[in-house]
């Protein structure tokens, strides 16, 4: 299985995946919120270490940014690093947790050799912002190790093998028993460990040790699972903090591009139009980006996508990016008629588009109750279409028909005597945590028509109306 | 329609209570309903008076915990308190009131039978349970579902009429009027007497805030989300007159008075039922007393006890008997005999040791004619509260002494008194925090910011600090919230030791709960609770000193023969004092701290007394109070002793004029400042109760005036004023040094003339004392001892003596090494021991991560040449199977390469916890001194030879990194060589500065100036260097931050 | 001219017998009397009127039956309320809120729109407009909109506008009752028939006791502790 292969190990790929990282001292803290996972290099300097509990972290430089790991979106980061790296070979393999892997044997005529190669990785690398570490290596595994290490570029194998042997045990990312078991026999270095029979070693470290010193060596093939890039490219970023101006959206974006750019690479195809949509906090904003031709290049998307955000005046802070590309070209230019819309098929979905369009987002709306005993915020609008929450539970007193946006002042001797108060009280009195706090003596009163009204006596003696039977 | 006329609800102003209305509240819920509740009791019982309740009953949540406190302080103010709980079916509630102290018992039952059914924290109980509860008043509040209410209303009614009421309750909610019209309706029908009640959760409105934040904390939500949680109104407090006459009528009101009148029970009537079989029949306790102290005055005076001492027997025997707490002293008797027999060795301590019964009984060790006991301490009939002895045990076998008292008295008897875990800074900063849904991240960081030691009052300024000069109001919410949710108790948890023994069933006495550990329960009062209603509670504590020595006089009785009790050390051996005068103390009971190592040269301990003294002295108070200088300046003759009468010479003659001990205070008082006895017990307890309390200035000033009565001068008297404030709760009792200052001296010997036996026992007492095994061993081999390795053949599971001064490390230092297999091998070994490491697998069987410790441990390096041939050896296949003969034939002899000797260390440390070898110092020293960091650096035992002031660098492995509360910011460090420790002292802002280093280091070089005080060394650091690098894996487990 | 559009002129006297038959496409009103009034409750694909100057006078009680009883899954669409419908009220009396839908237009003319828009499309079980001033054309352009949906119209306006023609085939008037314990409904235009008298419909959610007079008049002392406002108490204790 002797060939060239190239690691690129990416080893703050969850820290520097969040835009805003770099000026400073950041670190990663693992799902629990408990322990320092990944430190930045501006962290480091002041002393936090990976392992670290958060609040000695905190004690050591107070001003450190904190960020939570996740599984899901560390996963979608390597799957764009996939994609991006489309452009340097055909055959590429994702190594998880921030590992790619790439046969490099067959590319090298057409980067006229390995400094060729080099060389056009380093300009890529630069544009990505990511710290990464790179290795060559005659087999998958020996790659993966001498970039844990360090990294190391060579062409032939015997350099390789003198690498390989100073690699110390612990890259080989053994068990927590077997590792002490290898440090209660004084060996420390993976050259100290090929010295030994492997007959005698399999049997008393078992066959698995073994087998991976064989992959190493390369006298077991150990072939690597390649990546295929998605039928259609649709890659969504989270960023970790709001955003109010639409031109901060610019370096999220070119990542995405960086990654559309490889995918195109990979597909030999052209986008024509791609879809950009600005996730807030509940709704999306949709942006349509077209080109003549078709483009590949991430810069010229970057550009267009420019100017159309320039224009664009943010509703609300943006939380999130998602890139689709609607329709691909081959790379020669070849005849298409231009879009047409399409027509929406199902009947209240089309009223609801038309009265929007006509009136504007915020016209339509739904109520529904939520559990404050304060009635202004017994309530909340929640837009037309969209998840509607399970269980409600509404105030167990008597409510009126109608509330009135906000209570009316009536006249005090009124009440009493034109006015007849019909049942009550019941007191309110609370909220003091948000502001807004209230104290009321509510009554069912009656006007002398006959209407019925829901007033309350604040905590000054003043009497309003809040809302009518209807 | 008619004008409509309507009445108006008064407001609560206590100025407004002009009607003559009387009124007793039914239905209040403290705090110890926790997380419901959002008052103190004595908050309630203070406000419930000033609003002229004829009554006011604390009904908690299945439980009496809060009712002690509210009962002290209805003592207090006058008002009638009665004893209830309340118990919750879904969404009805059942209040019951114990009318007599038959009723009570009957719901201490009733609580007990709900609570051991359910986990720690909860109760299940049915309205089945509630059969035989006579003596008791019931008011039942319905829920929401009419037809429910009537049938549970009809089934009362039949099982207690007469003593059941319909509560009802308007708490002006959503459903109020609906609820009033059905149950009005309803009661009438059923000609169910009524009454009124406001389910009290606060004394006053404005704790609504705080009883939202609890509740959201109870839910574990914010409060911003609870929604429906939270009370919609903040109703539920304690009203005023007017405003529930207007609520409820007149009618109403007066059932709940003719109710309270009915409920006679009052928490003073609780007297101590003593377990009667500890007297044998036809004898009374007195009389049984009497004979035992007899029997124990032959042993402790086998010369005969001299005149005075028999007078003093005789009156203390008198008080005992006058005020009935034979049974006391009998129960414990029983408990030490117990222990005596086991060979368990035990000592009294506390106010006991002041009383010569106690002495006689064998209770305590303190001889009254070497320090002079002061009985009132121990028994005053004018306080008429229970004497207070603790005894310690050795702590490996505490939970003999435990079992035998379950066993004797039965589990339903006996049961541990409960600590009441209550809302401190760090906790209320968290959960306070969590339910203003503030972020988890965020309030870590404020926490991390603030200093956990400082006291309450500077932790809060702090945190105000933290929000800026215009804090958000969540901010200013925060703090205030703090501030009044500290203090509030959260749950209960198990004494340490505190027993309750009844004659009775316990929970007759007082409600039982299941404790967090499976078999054990506890009482829902803690140790204040039992002491305020005069109840008896004997602490069975645990001491790891007592196993220590124990264990070092059975290696010296086995080795000389015949057995080595702890009367048999010469008392004032001269060899002794000098060890102590040196600072050698480590290892030493009491005295072993950085902080006593320092005094003992300057006080140069000469006698007994003098460790009494040496005991005591190095303590927070007197170091406050400022008495530490002028106690050595009069030792060394530098000051003039001057006592300003002969009355005052005799207190304070044996201090050389300075107030170090309580008891010295309390006859100060009594001497200068004409106190009764009781009176300046009662200053005592106000001097230790004054952080909580406060009410020390009435006792200052009624001293001033005493002294200026008897003519001190007002500066001698303001002196001793502010010696008192110094005492606080600090000042230790004398009767509790004098019982320390035996083991003292005790263990002192030991070190001095048996290091290695003393050094054994101590390791195989671990963990205890202030020092690690390493240090421990170390310390034996600075004093001459031969420490021989862990070895398969040699040793035992302890460490043992192979010779007078030659120690052999026991199995049981082996990290991952069980006793039963320690046990197994021991047993399987020959006399000559094992020829080889396959030999050795043949004859025991332990499973490979036994054997794997014990390679890695180096005991195998006797039989496989060194530790990694052995553990590779121990990878081939288990000799014991016939295939093993096989596959030896072709095996390949592979041979690894020998550790150095800094592996060594470091898998000494890992595996041992002890290395033999050379000090990692000495070995960095000789491979670093001549170039690299270690230049210049002097080893710790020569820098007693360097005058002081001279600027010096040392290094060395930081062992302790210590920053006690009452230093200002300052931090003590020790490092250690190869020649022993040094110590570092830095200062705030040299902290601050190099924080990374100092809190970073493995091993530090420090640079500074030596500061030189007779033989005491310290080195003020300017520097700080983070050298672990030199040594990267050594990374020597220090014990942080004491 | 077919007979067809000649009887839906609505100018055709029809026997009572023929409203019958389209008895089956309308929706009981919850209350027996207005029922019998109406062709069983309230029409179909016909635009209603219900005149009354201010809320609180029973009005939302009269349409809960018919709100409530719109099945899945028609919206329910209420534009421009005069007033903020409370949600937990709606909800407790079981009003599908998940499908009621709230409306708020700028202009008179975009409100016409949106009715017609949501009464044309059919998929709105129930429109309800507030139009204090609109024309009748306008309302011409409504009737066509509810018949050609099929669904309930129903348009709320001022009493002031009952001189006004309309071409709505069925108009009623609210006033509240004196003691508020019912509303009062006049058919004063109906499809097939002549105007009817006025008829008192009570309103079950009422049911306040009726007040005694109390015996004594306690004067109300001003003194008030830090923010505890006096409690003014209706009815008394027991």
């Amino acid at each position: 299985m002797k060939g060239l292969w190239l690691y690129l190990h990416f080893p703050l790929l969850a820290l520097e995946s969040h835009s805003d990282v770099l000026e400073q001292p950041a670190a990663l803290l693992d799902e629990h919120a408990v322990r320092i996972v990944q430190v930045n290099a501006l962290a480091q300097a002041c002393g936090v270490v990976p392992g670290m509990a958060m609040a000695s972290a905190l004690s050591l430089e107070p001003r450190l940014r904190l960020l939570q790991a996740c599984a899901e979106q560390h996963r979608s980061q390597l799957e764009g690093l996939g994609l991006w790296s489309g452009r340097f070979s055909a055959r590429v393999s994702l190594q998880p947790p921030d590992g790619v892997l790439l046969e490099i044997a067959s590319m090298l005529r057409y980067f006229q050799g390995l400094d060729g190669l080099r060389r056009r990785l380093r300009q890529q690398l630069e544009k990505l912002d990511l710290t990464c570490v790179t290795a060559t290596g005659h087999t998958p595994r020996a790659a993966r190790l001498l970039a844990l290490d360090g990294g190391f570029w060579a062409e032939d194998e015997s350099r390789h093998e003198q690498r390989l042997a100073r690699v110390p045990l612990a890259r080989l990312e053994l068990d927590e028993r077997q590792q002490s078991r290898l440090k209660g026999l004084g060996l420390s270095r993976l050259g100290q460990l090929q010295a030994l029979p492997s007959r005698e070693l399999a049997h008393r470290l078992g066959a698995a040790l073994s087998e991976q010193l064989a992959c190493i060596s390369g006298q077991q093939a150990d072939p690597p699972e390649y990546f295929v890039p998605p039928e259609r490219f649709c890659r969504a970023i989270t960023l970790s903090h709001e955003v109010e101006r639409a031109a901060a959206l610019i370096f999220p974006l070119r990542r995405l591009l960086e990654e559309l750019e490889g995918f195109l690479h990979a597909r030999c195809r052209r986008a024509v139009t791609l879809e950009l949509s600005l996730e807030h906090t509940q709704e999306q904003q949709q942006l349509t980006i077209g080109h003549a031709t078709g483009e590949q290049r991430a810069e010229a998307w970057l550009e267009l996508c420019h100017l159309r955000l320039e224009r664009l005046q943010l509703s609300r802070p943006v939380v999130g990016l998602r890139l689709e590309v609607h329709e691909l070209r081959e790379l020669e230019p070849g005849r298409e008629d231009l879009f047409s819309p399409r027509l929406p098929a199902d009947a209240p979905a089309q009223l609801l588009s038309r009265l929007t369009s006509r009136l504007g987002e915020q016209a339509l709306g739904r109520l529904v109750p939520c559990e404050d005993h304060r009635p202004e915020c017994s309530w909340r609008r929640l837009p037309a279409t969209g998840r509607w929450p399970k269980e409600m539970v509404a105030s167990s007193g008597r409510r009126p028909g109608w509330l009135l946006m906000s209570p009316e002042p009536l006249v005090a001797d009124w009440v009493g005597s034109s006015i007849a108060l019909l049942e009550g009280p019941e007191r309110i009195a609370g909220g003091w945590w948000d502001q807004h706090p209230v104290r009321r003596d509510y009554y069912v009163a009656r006007w002398p028509d006959g209407r019925c009204g829901w007033v309350f006596r604040d905590a000054g003696g003043g009497w309003f109306v809040h809302g009518w039977f209807g | 329609m008619a004008g409509l006329a309507d009445r108006q609800l008064a407001d609560d102003s206590p100025g407004a209570r002009h009607s003559p209305l009387a009124f007793a509240e039914l239905h209040c819920l403290s705090n110890f309903s926790f997380l419901r509740g959002a008052s103190h009791p004595e908050e309630l019982v203070r406000r419930a008076s000033e609003l002229g309740y004829r009554a006011l009953a604390i009904t908690d949540e299945c439980s009496v915990a809060g009712v002690v406190r509210a009962w002290q302080e209805a003592c207090v103010v006058g008002l009638k308190l009665l004893v209830g709980a309340e118990f919750r079916f879904a969404d009805e509630r059942l209040v019951i009131l114990a009318q007599t102290r038959q009723g009570y018992a009957r719901l201490c039952a009733l609580i007990t039978l709900g609570r051991r059914r359910a986990p720690k924290g909860q109760y299940w109980l049915d309205w089945q349970d509630l059969d035989q509860l006579d003596d008791c008043l019931l008011l039942y509040r319905p829920g929401d579902d009419p037809n429910e209410a009537e049938r549970r209303a009809g089934w009362l009614l039949e099982r207690y009429a007469g003593r059941c009421w319909w509560l009802y309750e308007r708490l002006l909610g959503p459903a109020d009027e609906e609820r009033r019209r059905w149950q009005l309706a309803l009661a009438d029908r059923l000609r169910m007497p009524m009454v009124c009640g406001n389910a009290v959760l606060m004394h006053h409105p404005d704790r609504q805030r705080l009883q939202d934040v609890v509740t959201a904390i109870r839910h574990g939500v914010s409060v911003h989300r609870a929604g429906f949680l939270l009370e919609g109104n903040a109703e539920r407090h304690l009203r005023s007159l007017r405003k529930l006459e207007q609520l409820y009528g007149v009618e109403m009101i007066a059932e709940t008075v003719a109710i309270a009148e009915r409920c006679g029970f009052d928490l003073g009537e609780l007297r101590y039922e003593y377990p009667a079989e500890l007297v044998p029949p036809r004898m009374s306790a007195a009389e049984w007393l009497a004979q035992r102290v007899r029997e124990g005055e032959q042993v402790r005076f086998p010369e005969g006890a001299s005149d005075d001492l028999r007078r003093q027997i005789d009156h203390e025997l008198r008080l005992i008997g006058r005020m009935g707490y034979e049974h006391f002293f009998l129960t414990i008797e029983d408990i030490v005999r117990f222990a005596r027999s086991r060979g368990i060795l035990c000592q009294g301590r506390g106010s006991a040791a002041n009383s010569v019964v106690c002495y006689c009984l064998g209770i305590t060790e303190v001889d009254p004619r070497q320090a002079t006991l002061l009985f009132e301490r121990f028994i005053s009939e004018e306080r008429g509260e229970p004497p207070d002895i603790d005894v310690d045990f050795e702590h490996e076998r505490r939970e003999e002494v435990i079992q035998y008292i379950y066993q004797r008295y039965g589990r339903e008897r006996a049961g541990l008194a409960a600590t009441v875990i209550s809302y401190r800074t760090r906790s209320a900063l968290r959960d306070v925090g969590k339910a203003l849904g503030l972020d988890p991240l965020y309030l870590n960081w404020l926490s991390s910011q603030l200093d956990r030691r400082a006291g309450q009052r500077s932790w809060l300024e702090e945190l105000r600090a933290l929000g800026g000069e215009n804090p958000s109001p969540r901010f200013v919410l925060l703090v205030e919230l703090i501030e009044e949710i500290l203090g509030f108790p959260r749950h209960l948890s198990q004494h340490v030791g505190g027993f309750v023994i009844s004659s009775g069933p316990l929970s007759e006495l007082v409600p039982v709960e299941n404790a967090a550990m499976s078999e054990r329960s506890l009482i829902q009062w803690n140790k204040d609770d039992l002491e305020a209603l005069g109840l008896l509670k004997v602490d069975v504590l645990a001491l790891g000193m007592l196993s220590a020595i124990r264990r070092t006089l059975d290696m010296l009785g086995e080795r000389r023969g015949k057995p080595f009790p702890m009367q048999d050390i010469p008392v004032d051996d001269s060899e002794v004092y000098d060890m102590l005068s040196n600072g050698d103390s480590v290892g030493v009971f009491q005295v072993e701290s950085r902080a006593q190592m320092n005094m003992l040269p300057r006080l140069r301990p000469r006698c007994y007394y003098d460790l009494v003294v040496e005991v005591a002295i190095v303590r927070p108070g007197p170091i406050q109070g400022d008495m530490v200088h002028p106690y050595l300046r009069r030792r060394d003759g530098l000051e003039e002793v001057s006592y300003p009468d002969e009355a005052m010479r005799k207190v304070l003659e044996r201090t050389l004029g300075i107030p170090i001990f309580q008891e010295q205070v309390i006859q100060l008082a009594m001497v200068a400042g004409g106190f009764s006895p009781g009176e300046a017990d009662q200053l005592r307890r106000a001097m230790a109760a004054w952080r909580r309390s406060g009410t020390i200035a009435e006792y200052q000033d009624k001293l001033r005036a005493g002294m200026r009565a008897r003519g001190y001068d007002g500066e001698f008297a303001e002196r001793i004023c502010q010696q008192i404030e110094g005492f606080g709760q600090y000042g230790f009792p004398e009767s509790h040094a004098a019982s320390f200052a035996l083991l003292v001296y005790v263990s002192a010997w030991l070190k001095c003339h048996h290091p290695a036996a003393f050094c054994c026992g101590l390791l195989n007492s671990q963990p205890m004392g202030f020092y690690s095994p390493s240090q421990l061993v170390q310390d034996a081999q600075r004093h001459g001892v031969e420490v021989r390795p862990v070895d398969i053949n040699a040793s035992d599971w302890d460490s043992s003596l192979e010779g007078d001064r030659i120690m052999r490390l026991g199995f049981r230092l082996i990290k991952g090494l069980p006793r039963d297999a320690a046990e197994r091998l021991m047993a399987a070994r020959p006399e000559t021991g094992f020829g080889s490491i396959d030999e050795a697998r043949r004859c025991v069987e332990l499973n490979s991560r036994e054997w794997e410790a014990l390679a890695a441990s180096g005991a195998l390096n006797g039989l496989g040449g060194h530790r990694y041939q052995a553990r590779w050896e121990l990878l081939d296949s288990d000799p014991r199977l016939a295939l093993g003969e096989a596959r030896a034939a072709e095996a390949q002899v592979v041979e690894l390469p020998a550790p150095d000797e800094q592996q060594d260390v470091v898998e000494d440390f890992r595996h041992v916890g002890v290395s033999l070898g050379r000090h990692p110092m000495a070995m960095l020293r000789e491979r670093y001194a001549a170039s690299g960091p270690l230049k210049g650096c002097l080893p710790a035992a020569t820098l007693t030879n360097h005058e002081h002031g001279k600027l010096v660098r040392v290094a060395g492995l930081v062992t302790t990194r210590q920053r006690p509360g009452t230093s200002s910011g300052v931090t003590f460090v020790t490092l250690e060589d190869e020649t022993g420790p040094v110590n570092v002292v830095v200062w705030r802002d040299t902290a601050q500065a190099q924080r990374q280093a100092l809190l970073n280091a493995g091993i530090l070089q420090v640079t500074g100036t030596l500061e030189k005080e007779g033989q005491v060394v310290h080195v003020i650091a300017g520097r700080l260097t983070d050298i672990s690098e030199l040594w990267q894996q050594l990374r020597l487990k220090s014990r942080d931050f004491h | 001219m077919g007979l067809e559009q000649l009887i839906n002129r609505g100018d055709v006297w029809r026997g009572p017998g023929m409203l019958r038959s389209s008895a089956s496409a309308s929706r009981s009103t919850g209350h027996l009397q207005l029922d019998r009034m109406l062709p069983g409750g309230w029409p179909r694909a016909e635009l209603i009127e219900l005149l009354y100057d201010q809320p609180g006078i029973g009005e939302l009680q009269l349409l809960l039956p018919l709100l409530c009883a719109a099945e899945a899954p028609g919206w329910l669409m209420w534009v421009d309320p005069p007033l903020l419908p409370c949600a937990s009220t709606l909800h407790a009396q079981g009003l599908p809120l998940e499908r009621m839908l709230v409306v708020h237009t700028r202009t008179t003319k975009e409100r016409l729109w949106t009715m017609e828009q949501a009464l044309k499309s059919g998929c709105c079980t129930v429109v309800l407009g507030w139009l204090p001033t609109v024309d009748t054309t306008a309302l011409r352009r409504l009737q066509l909109a509810v018949a050609e949906g099929g669904n309930w119209g129903l348009v709320m306006r001022p009493r002031a506008s009952r001189q006004h023609s309309s071409p709505a085939p069925w108009r009623l008037l609210l006033e509240p009752e004196e003691d508020a314990r019912a509303l009062s409904v006049t058919l004063f235009k109906r499809k097939g028939g002549w105007a009817l008298p006025r008829c008192r419909m009570p309103l079950s959610q009422r049911s306040w006791r009726e007040v005694q007079p109390e015996p004594s008049v306690n004067s109300v002392p001003q003194a008030r502790l830090r923010g505890e406002p006096e409690l003014r108490l209706v009815g008394g204790g027991a």
